[in-house]
């Protein structure tokens, strides 16, 4: 679902195939709040959203595994409708502004460090 | 040509004299470039002197001749004494904001180098010089947008703002040929002289390469990437004298190119275009650099309404405020170590940086008094000629307030969450000083000495579009409309569409070029068909045992032939 349409990959962790029913709603519940984050820069109106998308999770929180998925699938539609133009991102992690700017150069006997060929993994 | 002579040899001796002395040596360079063009300055500006440098004879053709040097006429020189005023504070900003960056030599020289090619342009009396200077100040830019190439988002940045003013290049290549078919000559001069009707069509091919070099509508987008590029670069190249370049030289050639209801039509556009993607940009540069593009937008509107004046007068003020904008900027951004996104600031010391951020606010907002308070108005007002021009430029002032009071709001007022954060240095705290000094005395003295009684109707007018802005600012920052928000935040589909309507078409015929052309006939005519031929040869002669013989002793017959003729 979220290959059809773009998106930093800061933002695409909820997406990601062959996740349990686990991953997939702490994942949708982090990025939720990220999202709402995104939109929303000041933290004490932050909390406010926050609070309701708590409550949401929280109502279903005993479900049965189909109602559970059903709920985790339209979550996931629910969270590509409401993304943001330019979601935040750390500076230096990947995707960031700083991200890979000044990368050391490697050493020059960079070969010693490395295992013999034949177990190297290619 | 000091700044040119400080790079180079900045660039020769790097390794000795290390990034401290080559920072050190390209400042002086500055420094004394200022003080001869300030000289200059006064000849020209105060005592009305008009003088022209002739250097050397370039090419002749004919009775045309094509020669290097300067014309200093008023606007020629003030605007090279605000490419070297900035230059030099933005120089002496850099050696500070980069002192613990790599490769200092290369970037100090580099800047030096295109502040040289920037005055070659600014000051040239003919077409070719002036694109001389045009190509310089584009590599310049590449090489020093690129400067973190170990990143791949910068090297994409910088190769797509080469790509994109390669089109504005062919433009302008296509009005100088068409200029000398035209008029018989390339200097301005004469062109001005036997002029009887604006060329149109020329006007057309150098509108390209305005709508290039400064960002406007449709050719905006290697702008905003652009910001990859540190901050110093972005305060000298991106928002006084790279991106102005365009607008510069259609000034020089007002009364020889036609085609101003286009340039009314694109700058009204970008104004409004541009200016609306600052609305939702969250990095601050680029929200710096979206209000760049919208003022860019003044500045082609006055020219088409044949303001001109006014759009030097713009050009000047717009670029010491906005330089000083972002120097402020980087100060903040480098305190906050590398934080660039305004949902992050607030609160904090840096006291200087924040009333750079202020004052450079009110100039682009063109608050009375402030900098940029009297050339906008001037444009605002020569703009309700055109009914379009009015609008886009009231809609402007708007759309200009709301996202600088959203900027002052996130930046300034808000109480971010508590970090670690640094002072300003002491080197940048004065750069940005120094600005903010020079931009206000500009912007109270062209205030005084050139006002006018304006009819009170435009200036109220302005006035409330203003405080609409600035109420939107305080009090509906937070826009959440999903479909025009995703429509902004993709910079209006821009990208898209070119990818899809001319990047990928242009790559398929490159494509079959390559493979059909390239690959099969070239080929075949060429290299490996020749080499298949000669080795089909050399199977047929190996095989005929006295063959080879015949040929030597033919070949030897056509030598002593040749050389008994000649």
């Amino acid at each position: 679902m979220g290959n059809q349409v773009s998106m930093p990959a800061a933002r695409a962790a909820p997406f990601a195939p062959n996740l349990t029913h686990k991953q997939r709603v702490t994942r949708l519940y982090r990025h939720a709040l990220r999202t709402a984050r995104d939109w929303e820069p000041d933290f004490d109106l932050f909390v406010k959203d926050a609070e309701k998308i708590q409550a949401r999770f929280k109502k279903n929180k005993n479900l049965t595994i189909q109602e559970g998925q059903r709920l985790v699938e339209a979550g996931l539609r629910e969270l590509i409708s409401n993304r943001h133009p330019e979601p935040y991102i750390p500076p230096f992690a990947p995707g960031g502004t700083a991200y890979q700017r000044n990368v050391p150069c490697p050493p020059e006997d960079v070969n010693d460090l490395l295992p013999p060929p034949e177990r190297r993994i290619r | 040509m000091m700044p040119i002579i400080g790079g180079v040899i900045g660039l020769v001796m790097g390794r000795k004299i290390g990034g401290e002395g080559s920072s050190r040596l390209n400042i002086r360079s500055m420094r004394w470039s200022v003080v001869m063009i300030s000289m200059e300055l006064y000849e020209v500006v105060i005592n009305g002197v008009k003088k022209e440098v002739r250097m050397w004879e370039w090419m002749r053709e004919g009775v045309e001749r094509v020669e290097c040097g300067v014309i200093e006429e008023r606007e020629v020189v003030e605007m090279m004494w605000m490419v070297v005023v900035v230059g030099s504070i933005v120089e002496e900003y850099s050696r500070w904001y980069m002192k613990e960056e790599g490769e200092r030599v290369r970037f100090m020289s580099i800047v030096s180098i295109f502040i040289g090619s920037m005055l070659i342009l600014v000051g040239s009396e003919n077409m070719l010089q002036m694109y001389i200077g045009w190509e310089g100040i584009g590599v310049c830019s590449y090489i020093l947008i690129s400067y973190w190439s170990s990143r791949s988002e910068t090297s994409k940045a910088g190769m797509k703002a080469m790509v994109i003013n390669r089109i504005g290049d062919m433009g302008i290549m296509l009005g100088i040929g068409k200029g000398y078919v035209s008029y018989g000559s390339v200097s301005y001069g004469v062109m001005k002289s036997v002029v009887i009707e604006e060329d149109r069509i020329m006007g057309i091919m150098i509108i390209m390469g305005v709508m290039t070099k400064s960002s406007q509508m449709g050719m905006q987008t290697w702008l905003s990437d652009a910001m990859e590029g540190p901050t110093p670069v972005s305060a000298l190249i991106h928002a006084a004298t790279l991106v102005t370049a365009g607008v510069y030289v259609v000034i020089r050639m007002e009364g020889i190119i036609g085609g101003k209801e286009i340039m009314i039509g694109i700058g009204g556009g970008s104004i409004v275009y541009i200016g609306m993607l600052g609305v939702y940009a969250q990095d601050i540069k680029k929200i710096i650099a979206y209000s760049t593009g919208s003022q860019l937008g003044y500045m082609v509107l006055s020219v088409g309404v044949e303001s001109s004046n006014n759009s030097i007068s713009h050009v000047i003020n717009h670029g010491m405020v906005k330089g000083m904008l972002f120097m402020s900027a980087g100060g903040i951004i480098h305190s906050r170590k590398e934080e660039q996104d305004i949902r992050k600031m607030g609160g904090g010391v840096m006291r200087v940086s924040k009333m750079g951020v202020i004052i450079g606010s009110m100039g682009i907002m063109g608050i009375e008094y402030s900098s940029g308070y009297e050339s906008k108005e001037e444009i605002i007002r020569e703009s309700s000629m055109s009914r379009y021009g009015e609008i886009s430029s009231e809609l402007g002032v708007c759309i200009t307030s709301y996202y600088s009071i959203r900027m002052i709001k996130r930046v300034i007022v808000s109480e971010g969450k508590k970090r670690r954060e640094e002072e300003e240095e002491e080197g940048m705290k004065r750069s940005i000083m120094w600005m903010s000094i020079i931009g206000v005395i500009i912007g109270y003295m062209k205030r005084e000495w050139e006002r006018e009684e304006w009819e009170e109707e435009i200036g109220k007018k302005e006035k409330e579009m203003m405080m609409i802005g600035v109420v939107l600012g305080i009090y509906k920052e937070k826009i959440k409309g999903r479909r025009i928000g995703r429509w902004i935040g993709k910079k209006w589909y821009n990208e898209v569409w070119q990818n899809r309507w001319i990047g990928r078409r242009v790559e398929e015929m490159c494509r079959e070029i390559v493979e059909g052309i390239d690959r099969k006939i070239l080929e075949e005519c060429g290299g490996k068909g020749s080499r298949e031929m000669m080795e089909v040869m050399e199977r047929v002669v190996r095989r005929r045992g006295n063959v080879s013989k015949y040929g030597i002793g033919m070949v030897i017959g056509i030598i002593m032939w040749g050389w008994s003729c000649g």
